[in-house]
């Protein structure tokens, strides 16, 4: 194939002119000084990246800057980023971003991003890739500066919502986009009323499980490429294993996503040493947890597998519960006012004893984060880690962004135990701790991928120890022994889980587990149809891991 | 480039300018700036125009720039490859410096007759699906059309000025500087003939894939009947993605010239500088 080589003609012409008319020229020093300029912005390899060199501070992975590169240069940066949980999408992200930069394509930056980790992403750009990013506080910040990192429900609203679509920006970028899936929504269609030259969304979702999921994505990222949602449909079937199969379809979804997986990363990852913590309640909480379980009263089967659960993990919490429900429901006193009365009796919980126990064997100054599912039980925590002498902060999901930043900064600096309740788990690194207590375990594996996930990420140099708190005889042991233990989950990254759950059609597997125990007549029931469960999750991964080899 | 390398840069190019230089250790460096290099500079266009309106002259801001990442300093800012104001600087520094005519330094008592060279420093751009820049520097003598390469790094440590050196006197080209310019083409064009050209095929081959790929996409919707207005509209939007794939997948290569300029050599540099690269 033939190359057309173009010349620089026009430039001795006007060096011609220069040195005809006697006019300025340049000294040697200038003269090399230009030279030595362009050389050095010369960049003299196919590796495509310019923005690497520009960041030496920084050390990147293969994959971040193969995905970086992919974006920039084979998707016109116009890209769903849709690596797992972990691998570094905010780096990708934000290397992109730079490289536009850099390459004078980009200036005016809208960046949207869940509320909570709008101090993180301003952080993170100014601090690792020298982006002058401002978060959103005033008014008048969207005019006036180039790159803003906002939350997405700050944004849409009046006047901030007038004032943005007025501005033409050369890069949006939205973060945890699976948001977005659906058009229906408001989010949905002011993503798509922004004036947009590049723009990436970040997802830790895979999204080709659904034709409508692709649809919506790709026609923000590419409108009016696949035409209307109807014909859309007509061709590429209901079914997702149909559009898989459609040769073309699957092209364009490889012209438009990036996905990395663990596995394929080629990373040496600091290994996972689990260790079950099995507490035995006393004679007493025994009395209390069986009393509980046996009581054949009119309390719904559903509201007694939870306060079973709470039980296991503190007083406080089985309480609180209970007296919520006597409120709202005085007839339910009978049941419950006399458990009441009895957990009332209970002088501490042996679980929290043994978290005591466990921290104070370790070397001192150890950091660990505890997880509980309980709000209860976390006040309850950190009143008994105080008693003991042990330095503890609270971490919430409900924390404002700026409070979030405050208890991470706490913990890293001062702190030795940090103790979160579930929605604390999004987006946060805290990959300088190695050591994870799972006070209590959720029902739900994804959640519980996503825990792990905060420590066992990019940057983390040690081990991590994960210890799972369980009760002997409880509902708690069946949990761990018949799902968590069967799907080896504690062990190795799951990295398709999330895609299984989609794949089963189980959208809410707590819910699941829950009918599982609500159902059963026997442990010997339950038992069986936990083992039923786990050995589909089991098969249906291997079954994707084989299509994925063939396909 | 190294952050020794940056500071020197930048000393030279900030001194060279007529700057003041008010301090200076590892790695910071404080300038009084010039005013143009202060408008040029330090992105404060309103203060300049209110004080030419006046008829005053400003007052030049002082810029401290640490080249040492992990210094600190009063009002310092740091600056590193890739920052906007070290680019700001490149710019400005290759827009100055565009054409030369310099005469070298020779301390002599007799008469020394200088060749003309036409030296010529140019970005080659390899565009396809991923990218590339070359740089090279050649010169060109124009008496008898001797042809060297890698020129700026083969002459650095020689000096030259902007006036002749007493006693020397400059011969006349044979070669007219259009001609050398273009002599400087070919040789590059031959060059280009020679260097591996895989990436022009992977490139075909990527350009073939992502045309297929439209042309489904697009064509896909043609067969329906859609109502004209739309068919239009879609037909615009396949035009216009066909012209960025096209903009992006069609193999080319730029020839950009950096800088040029006419250098009168004494023919013992030229020897010994270039029989050296030989050896």
């Amino acid at each position: 194939m033939q190359v057309h080589i173009k010349d620089d003609k026009p430039f001795i012409d006007m060096m011609d002119d220069v040195l005809q008319q006697e006019g300025e020229k340049a000294s040697w020093e200038h003269f090399q000084m230009a030279y030595t300029a362009a050389k050095e912005t010369n960049i003299d390899t196919f590796t495509g990246l310019v923005a690497p060199g520009y960041l030496p501070h920084m050390t990147f992975h293969p994959h971040q800057l193969e995905a970086s590169r992919r974006v920039v240069e084979e998707m016109n940066g116009r890209a769903i980023l849709a690596d797992e949980v972990g691998l570094g999408k905010t780096i990708e992200a934000g290397l992109v971003l730079k490289e536009l930069m850099i390459r004078g394509l980009v200036k005016k930056v809208l960046l949207l991003v869940p509320a909570s980790l709008v101090n993180q992403w301003v952080n993170e750009l100014n601090s690792k890739f020298h982006i002058p990013a401002a978060s959103q506080r005033k008014q008048y910040i969207w005019e006036h500066y180039d790159v803003i990192v906002s939350s997405i429900d700050l944004a849409k609203r009046s006047p901030h919502r007038e004032i943005i679509l007025e501005q033409d920006y050369d890069f949006v970028l939205i973060d945890e986009a699976h948001k977005l899936k659906n058009s229906q929504t408001k989010n949905y269609a002011f993503i798509q009323s922004l004036k947009k030259k590049y723009c990436l969304l970040l997802t830790a979702t895979p999204v080709q499980n659904k034709l409508s999921d692709i649809y919506n994505l790709v026609s923000l990222l590419k409108p009016g490429y696949l035409g209307s949602y109807k014909q859309f449909k007509d061709t590429y079937g209901d079914d997702r294993r149909d559009a898989e199969e459609h040769h073309y379809l699957k092209e364009l979804i490889r012209k438009v996503m990036v996905r990395n997986r663990r596995e394929e990363t080629g990373l040496q990852w600091t290994k996972r040493k689990v260790e079950t913590i099995w507490i035995d309640f006393t004679e007493q909480e025994r009395q209390v947890y069986e009393n509980m379980q046996d009581s054949t009263s009119a309390a719904a089967t559903f509201a007694k597998i939870t306060l079973l659960r709470e039980l296991c993990s503190s007083r406080e919490a089985a309480y609180l519960s209970m007296k919520k429900m006597v409120e709202e429901n005085p007839e339910t006193g009978n049941t419950y006012l006399p458990v009441m009365k009895e957990i009332e009796k209970l002088p501490q919980h042996s679980k929290a004893l043994k978290v005591v126990e466990l921290i104070k064997a370790a070397p001192p100054g150890e950091k660990f984060i505890i997880f509980t599912e309980y709000r209860a039980t976390q006040f309850y925590l950190q009143w008994t880690l105080k008693q003991h002498d042990i330095s503890s902060v609270p971490f919430r999901g409900g924390f404002k962004a700026g409070k979030k930043d405050w208890m991470r900064e706490l913990f890293e600096k001062h702190t030795q135990v940090l103790i979160a309740t579930e929605a604390g788990g999004e987006g946060i690194n805290l990959q300088f701790c190695s050591n994870m207590i799972n006070y209590d375990l959720p029902w739900n594996p994804m959640r519980l991928e996503q825990r792990i996930g905060r420590i066992h990420r990019f940057g983390q140099k040690k081990d991590v120890q994960i210890f799972n708190f369980a009760v002997r005889n409880t509902l708690e042991a069946h949990i761990l022994e018949l799902l968590y233990k069967k799907i080896n989950l504690f062990e190795r990254v799951i990295g398709n889980l999330d895609h299984i759950l989609a794949e089963l059609q189980v959208s809410d597997v707590e819910k699941e587990i829950k009918r599982i125990f609500a159902d059963s007549r026997s442990e010997g029931e339950i038992k069986v149809k936990l083992d039923n469960l786990t050995a589909v999750i089991t098969e249906t991964g291997e079954q994707m891991e084989r299509d994925k080899l063939h396909g | 480039m190294d952050r020794h390398t940056l500071h020197q840069f930048l000393r030279k190019f900030f001194l060279s300018n007529g700057c003041q230089l008010l301090e200076e250790k590892e790695g910071l460096l404080r300038f009084l700036l010039t005013p143009e290099l202060d408008e040029e500079l330090m992105n404060r266009p309103f203060y300049w125009r209110y004080k030419k309106r006046l008829g005053q002259e400003g007052d030049p801001m002082e810029l401290a720039l640490l080249t040492d990442p992990n210094e600190t300093a009063e009002k310092a800012k740091h600056i590193h490859f890739g920052s906007p104001r070290l680019h700001k600087i490149f710019r400005l520094i290759r827009n100055s410096a565009q054409v030369a005519r310099l005469y070298e330094k020779v301390d002599t008592a007799s008469r020394t007759p200088l060749y003309p060279w036409l030296i010529r420093n140019l970005s080659v751009h390899f565009s396809g699906e991923r990218k590339r820049t070359e740089t090279h520097s050649v010169g060109l003598q124009l008496l008898n059309g001797q042809l060297a390469t890698d020129w700026m790094e083969n002459f650095s440590q020689v000096e030259f000025k902007q006036q002749i050196s007493d006693q020397c006197y400059c011969l006349s080209p044979v070669i007219r500087y259009q001609s050398g310019y273009q002599r400087i083409s070919s040789y590059m064009h031959t060059y280009l003939d020679t260097i591996d050209d895989s990436w022009v095929k992977e490139t075909a081959e990527t350009l073939k894939k992502e045309e297929d790929l439209l042309a489904h996409f697009f064509d896909q919707s043609a067969q329906e009947e859609l109502e004209p207005e739309i068919q239009e509209e879609r037909a615009a939007l396949y035009k216009n993605e066909l012209d960025a794939v096209h903009k992006r997948l069609i193999p080319s290569i730029q020839m950009e010239t950096i800088n040029a300029g006419i250098f009168y050599l004494s023919e013992e540099t030229a020897r010994k500088l270039l029989h050296k690269k030989e050896a």
